[in-house]
């Protein structure tokens, strides 16, 4: 819900812009590759034609005169340019080219055309190698990018040819994605979309809104890491697509202005400078690991107001979910096969999943011999077995005895005593809630006693993907803990985000880890006792969370 | 205020408060550790960033000092 009016926030961004480019243009000097150290003169190459690049986009997207900041960083940038140390490095260094071209670029579109830094470029681009050697797909696009600004002729395939070929249009999962993965997709939607100014052709069956859907998860993901850098470039990217969304646009916002220090500067993320590249040098090394950061924020002001970006591109239904029945089903009869052999105190838990997911298929035969078998086992068990093994699990056995008839004496017992303990308590702790809604399910408690106990409203959205989620998500998979994967879908499917592109990607990697005799994870050991260990803990986990998904029906395809 | 629960009462929230349904343990080593790092493997560097990065050293130095061709 937005608390401000429109012009209050636009004002507030546009203040960030101003700021970061005052920031950078105080330390102009620093893009000069003649008076860096040698170790840092690549460094400052970038620099440059990062800072040019802004410049020239702010020519582009904004008909008032440069002046002020931007004038001065124009200057700068033409200063340096106007060196032959600078613009001789083009045939002298062909591999790099865009280290140069984007300079040019950008004096061309500030109205300081330069016919000799053109004719060098385009002599490389007629040469044999440096727009000829193999690219990656988006650095291949930015080059073609870079000589469409330039406006130098070439014969090479167009974007649009090559964009196919971009990990942005493989609807790659989210939580698999490396910083570097997700630059190569920010960086193709700046290309393709030249900042928001042209409308790509999309690959056959490729939905554009998919890249909407992606780049939100990417900077929620962004915005939990703490990285600026990313988020101030998915924010581009957003605006580039044509993509206004408020809630999305207010919280990355938020977050930008949240970390800009007054000087204007935004600190980049950990790490995003080679430690030698300072020397000690303390005001250098502030310079260089924010520079980037900070365009990046100025470049997202530049767009939020810029008024030639395209229409706004409607957003898409909730992307179709996954299909989890069968998947679902073959786990939970490996479970019931695997839970026989096992030590009860292991092996319950493994019964009580399984019957949790039989009910969520409404396929309660499948777990009928193993509850019979467990029932029977556990008819005489002490008390402390089943204090041991808690109400979640004792719960849903006890339920699924039920549902099937099967009685098993000694758990009878140990619920009594328990909702007999429950009954002479003066109060009831709201953590105790759902285990006292299942021994009320169960005929143990009155409901009397349930209904005082105030049910947490699992139904409501919360309006935001929770940040922490999503980090637990990311490191779960980074090291392949299935049962925080499981855990963690679970929770974010009961509080309503069971549809977010994160949760659905979530799932989808769990359902990947699955065998075709439906156990769960890839041990990646020999050893068959370690194997089944694990494989019976990873199952008994994506068992549970995969019934929740399809226990609520949004995370399920409906056609 | 309330009474303390006597010791019974209290095994039983704690038998109420205990979820188990998901394992949360490790059960297996971490493995992620043997998986190959493509930089590493490959030799190479893929990404222009860290092209400029990596590789500055080495070409400031060869800048330093020229060749005698």
């Amino acid at each position: 819900m937005r608390t401000e009016e429109p012009g209050v926030r636009s004002s507030r961004w546009r203040a960030v812009e101003t700021q970061a480019v005052a920031w950078l243009a105080a330390r102009r000097d620093l893009l000069d590759p003649r008076h860096t150290h040698p170790d840092r003169v690549l460094f400052t190459r970038k620099a440059l034609i990062e800072t040019a690049f802004l410049v020239g986009l702010r020519a582009r997207l904004d008909d008032a005169p440069l002046t002020g900041d931007y004038a001065a960083l124009l200057e700068q940038v033409e200063e340096v340019a106007r060196q032959p140390s600078y613009r001789e490095m083009i045939p002298r260094d062909e591999a790099a080219l865009l280290l140069y071209a984007g300079t040019y670029a950008a004096l061309r579109l500030c109205g300081r055309e330069d016919l000799e830094f053109r004719r060098l470029i385009q002599q490389a681009v007629d040469g044999g190698y440096a727009a000829a050697f193999e690219r990656i797909p988006y650095r291949q696009l930015d080059l073609l990018h870079t000589l469409h600004v330039c406006g130098i002729a070439h014969d090479l395939p167009t974007m649009d040819e090559v964009l196919p070929f971009t990990l942005l249009c493989r609807r790659p999962n989210v939580l698999k994605l490396t910083d570097r993965d997700v630059y190569a997709i920010t960086h193709t939607i700046f290309y393709v979309t030249d900042f928001g100014r042209r409308e790509p052709v999309w690959p056959e069956g490729y939905d554009p809104r998919e890249g909407v859907e992606l780049v939100e998860a990417l900077l929620v993901l962004a915005e939990g890491r703490a990285n600026a850098d990313l988020t101030g470039e998915l924010l581009c990217c957003l605006y580039s697509l044509g993509v206004t969304d408020a809630c999305t646009e207010d919280r990355a916002w938020a977050y930008l202005e949240s970390v800009q220090e007054d000087s204007g500067r935004v600190n980049g993320p950990e790490g995003v400078v080679h430690p030698g590249i300072d020397s000690g040098d303390d005001h250098y090394r502030r310079w260089a690991e924010a520079y980037h950061t900070t365009i990046v924020a100025a470049l997202a002001g530049m767009l939020a107001r810029s008024t030639r970006r395209r229409p706004v591109t409607a957003r898409r239904n909730p992307p179709a979910a996954l299909r989890l029945e069968t998947p679902l089903r073959s786990a939970v009869v490996w479970l019931c096969e695997a839970s026989l052999p096992q030590d009860p105190r292991t092996g319950l838990a493994g019964v009580a999943a399984a019957a949790l997911g039989a009910a969520a298929i409404d396929e309660h035969d499948l777990v009928q011999p193993a509850l019979q078998y467990y029932a029977a086992r556990l008819a005489d068990a002490d008390p402390a077995f089943w204090q041991e093994q808690g109400m979640e699990v004792v719960g849903e056995f006890a339920l699924a005895l039920r549902a099937a008839d099967v009685a098993c004496p000694s758990l009878n017992g140990f619920l009594k005593a328990a909702a007999d303990a429950v009954g002479s308590l003066t109060t009831i702790p709201v953590d105790i809630a759902d285990g006292v809604h299942r021994l009320h399910a169960l005929g143990f408690v009155p409901a009397s006693t349930a209904a005082a106990i105030p049910r947490q409203n699992a139904h409501r959205e919360p309006p935001h993907y929770p940040l922490h989620a999503a980090l637990a998500l990311r490191e779960a998979l980074e090291n392949y803990h299935l049962g925080q994967l499981a855990a963690t879908i679970r929770t974010l499917v009961h509080q309503g985000h069971g549809p977010h592109r994160i949760t659905q990607d979530a799932i989808a990697f769990l359902v990947a880890q699955q065998n075709t005799d439906g156990a769960f994870g890839h041990p990646a050991t020999d050893e068959p006792t370690a194997r089944r260990k694990a494989q019976y803990s990873w199952t008994r986990s994506a068992v549970t969370a995969l019934a929740t998904a399809v226990e609520r029906r949004d995370v399920i395809a409906t056609g | 205020m309330s009474c303390p629960p006597s010791v019974d009462a209290r095994k039983a929230l704690d038998f109420l408060r205990t979820s188990g349904l998901v394992d949360l343990s490790v059960p297996l080593e971490r493995v992620v550790g043997q998986v190959s790092q493509l930089d590493d493997v490959a030799g190479y560097v893929l990404a222009w960033e860290r092209y400029v990065l990596v590789v500055a050293n080495e070409v400031a130095a060869d800048a330093a000092t020229p060749s005698d061709n």
